[in-house]
């Protein structure tokens, strides 16, 4: 089976650390012919290990006759602009998460790749990571029973001592022109993760979000929300990019059920325990099954599956349009002071 | 038994009254001993209790003598101090009581759970020489303590986020095994809302909340809010009695809460055996004596004309903020205040 030529727009942070490693380790079945970035050096930075091309402009790559699909590794607000013209140009695309900074920006992606007759796969790496596979498949076993509470709470360290990082005016999450925020930066993880949890649909949610790190120009880092599912469920999830270095609670799962509870809590040092009724189990205690590049590595294959051999997505681009409702819906929340219906959020956008 | 010195003089031990059970008796009672400061002179039963034998064998096991008079207790001339440990109404009703006798009282959370309650605390204590301390089992346990000293001290820099959270065994009913099933908000709700009213003297804005039976007890068995305060502080805190048995020591409950400032996060965070503080970069601190004697404690100071390591000195107006969160986290959810 020939190899999938790709072509990557945005070689910046995501790009170098988890999507080029991803798809050096799937080197067998697809190869990397075009890089581009605003940033030329970046882009000549991520094509010369694959003697690829290097532009300054992504329609350079796009206009390739031997790009099959595109990784499209940008900030969100350019995922649409980028998106719709590679669908145009016959192109399969893979486009990193969030799906869009507005749900019209999704609608249109959705229906440039449905037109174009290409597919269209958004990068939920945590779909893809062994913790988060375990606890779906765990629960669609019914091991805990009916879930009806879910929390994932996520922090991130922040810029420290004068060193550069998110939300800082040294890079594009700090710049209110091109971010939403936390909300969608992080939060659209936990906003999938609680809708696939769950197995429902969000009927409401309120939220509040805050600008907690120094030199933040205005882009709110921080965010708390909690939902409500149509299935009666409740699911929270808290947000904070400003810890100190190497704090122990980077991630914090717990979903509990009628029958029983998974957790997966960083700061106990296990990855998940499930606890059933016949007592607790460590299926992989002390292993880190959060391990980032191996969930890009599995994400990756799962497209290349699908353009090579027609295989189904696994995750559906509309379940990353759900989830970037929920997660609008949210922001909108903590603008407000209001408790935002998805009910009606639909209609309004 | 003495207590501690004064001007080379050794200080003969205050002697307090305590009125009721509830969950910290058995504590007071094994760890009252060591007490060099505090001497019972007189244990009460909580007013209207129907059942006198749990206290009556704590109050033998100690020694001090047993009173079916709470009222007595309250009023006692020869008694400064008086320990309230009763729950729910019956707090109020003793507190007052020896606030009005001009008593140096310690409440137990809830000292009071509805305003009218509060109202009647001030009146009390404002009508004589009186003094309200109040503080509940978060507040008052070492890593409480040590987590309130932290944020006090401002060395986390400006606040921005409170994660608080307790969870019970699924089906208890906190320290009520035998009773009917209550919401778990008045079982764990409010040692969590003394914790926050503790830890920021900043008044809510902006309450949301979720009560719910979600875990077929029939009773709301959880509870989920977000509060936005007028500096910007928010917290997001979430009682459910949801904890599968399988779950190491489930049945004593796990405290989880987590303050994040702007130059450091303190954390304190449930474990197999114990409740443990973390803040980045020092060691863990285990949770080694029983929030009770902290309670005496500050009771004690406060007897003596200084202050206690947990408990403010105004403890109506504590009381207030706790009894008004609680009735505007109801609100939010769409229930009646108390």
């Amino acid at each position: 089976m020939p190899a999938v030529r790709v072509g990557l727009i945005g070689c910046g942070n995501i790009a170098r650390s988890a999507h080029l490693p991803a798809m050096y380790c799937l080197r067998d079945r697809l190869a990397l012919v075009a890089a581009a970035d605003l940033d030329e050096r970046a882009a000549r930075s991520a094509a010369r290990p694959w003697g690829a091309e290097a532009y300054a402009d992504p329609r350079r790559v796009i206009e390739r006759d031997d790009v099959d699909a595109v990784v499209i590794a940008t900030p969100e607000a350019a995922h649409r602009e980028w998106t719709t013209a590679a669908a145009a140009a016959g192109k399969h695309v893979f486009c990193e998460k969030p799906m869009a900074p507005s749900l019209a920006d999704a609608d249109a992606m959705l229906e440039a790749c449905r037109t174009a007759g290409v597919h269209l796969m958004i990068g939920h790496s945590r779909r893809f990571t062994r913790r988060y596979m375990e606890i779906r498949r765990a629960i669609d076993r019914g091991e805990i029973g009916p879930v009806r509470l879910i929390r994932e709470n996520e922090r991130r360290p922040g810029a420290r001592g004068g060193q550069p990082g998110y939300y800082t005016g040294t890079h594009w999450t700090g710049d209110p022109a091109v971010s939403v925020g936390a909300a969608l930066t992080n939060g659209i993880h936990e906003a999938d993760l609680l809708r696939w949890f769950a197995g429902a649909e969000p009927v409401a949610v309120f939220a509040e979000h805050n600008v907690t790190i120094e030199g933040n120009r205005g882009v709110p880092d921080f965010v708390t929300w909690t939902v409500r599912f149509d299935n009666g469920a409740v699911g929270s999830s808290e947000v904070s990019n400003c810890l100190p270095p190497g704090y122990p609670a980077f991630h914090q799962f717990e979903a509990y059920g009628l029958r029983g509870a998974i957790r997966a809590r960083d700061h106990e040092l296990v990855s998940l325990t499930r606890y059933r009724d016949g007592g607790a189990e460590y299926p992989e205690s002390g292993a880190i099954l959060l391990h980032n590049q191996t969930a890009y590595v599995r994400e990756h294959a799962a497209f290349l599956d699908t353009v090579q051999r027609g295989r189904p997505l696994p995750m559906a681009a509309q379940e990353a349009r759900a989830a970037l409702r929920l997660a609008l819906a949210a922001v909108e929340s903590a603008r407000t002071g209001r408790t935002a219906s998805l009910v009606t959020a639909e209609a309004r956008t | 038994m003495t207590g501690p010195e004064s001007g080379g003089r050794p200080v003969p031990p205050l002697a307090i009254g305590v009125i009721g059970a509830g969950r910290h008796a058995a504590a007071l009672a094994e760890h009252q001993a060591p007490l060099a400061d505090v001497r019972i002179a007189r244990w009460a039963a909580s007013p209207g209790a129907a059942d006198l034998s749990a206290i009556r064998e704590l109050a033998t096991r100690i020694e001090a003598p047993f009173d079916r008079d709470w009222d007595a207790v309250a009023r006692d001339p020869e008694l400064r101090a008086v320990l309230v440990l009763s729950e729910a109404a019956g707090a109020s009703v003793a507190a007052e009581a020896a606030l009005g006798a001009g008593k140096v009282v310690f409440a137990a959370v809830p000292a009071a759970t509805r305003a009218e309650e509060v109202n009647r605390l001030a009146g009390a204590a404002g009508g004589g020489r009186g003094v309200l301390l109040a503080g509940g089992t978060i507040r008052h346990s070492p890593a409480g303590r040590e987590a309130l000293r932290l944020i006090g001290s401002e060395e986390l820099g400006p606040l921005h986020s409170l994660f608080a959270s307790v969870k019970l065994p699924v089906g208890s009913n906190g320290e009520r095994p035998a009773a009917a099933p209550r919401p778990v908000l008045e079982d764990a709700g409010w040692d969590l809302l003394d914790f926050v009213v503790a830890a920021t003297a900043a008044q809510p804005v902006r309450v949301h909340a979720h009560i719910d039976a979600l875990f077929g007890s029939g009773v709301p068995d959880t509870a989920v809010c977000i509060i936005r305060f007028d500096n910007d502080l928010i917290a997001t805190i979430e009682v459910a009695r949801c904890l599968p048995p399988s779950i190491a020591a489930a049945a004593d409950g796990e405290v989880e809460i987590e303050v994040i400032g702007g130059r450091d996060t303190v954390r304190l965070e449930p474990g197999a055996t114990a409740v443990r503080i973390h803040r980045t970069g020092t060691a863990l601190r285990p949770w080694l004596d029983a929030p009770v004697i902290s309670m005496l404690d500050d009771l004690a100071a406060a007897s003596r004309g200084g202050q206690g390591a947990a408990a403010p000195p105004d403890g109506v107006t504590e009381v207030r903020r706790v009894v008004e969160l609680m009735d505007a986290i109801r609100v939010a959810a769409g229930r009646p205040p108390a």
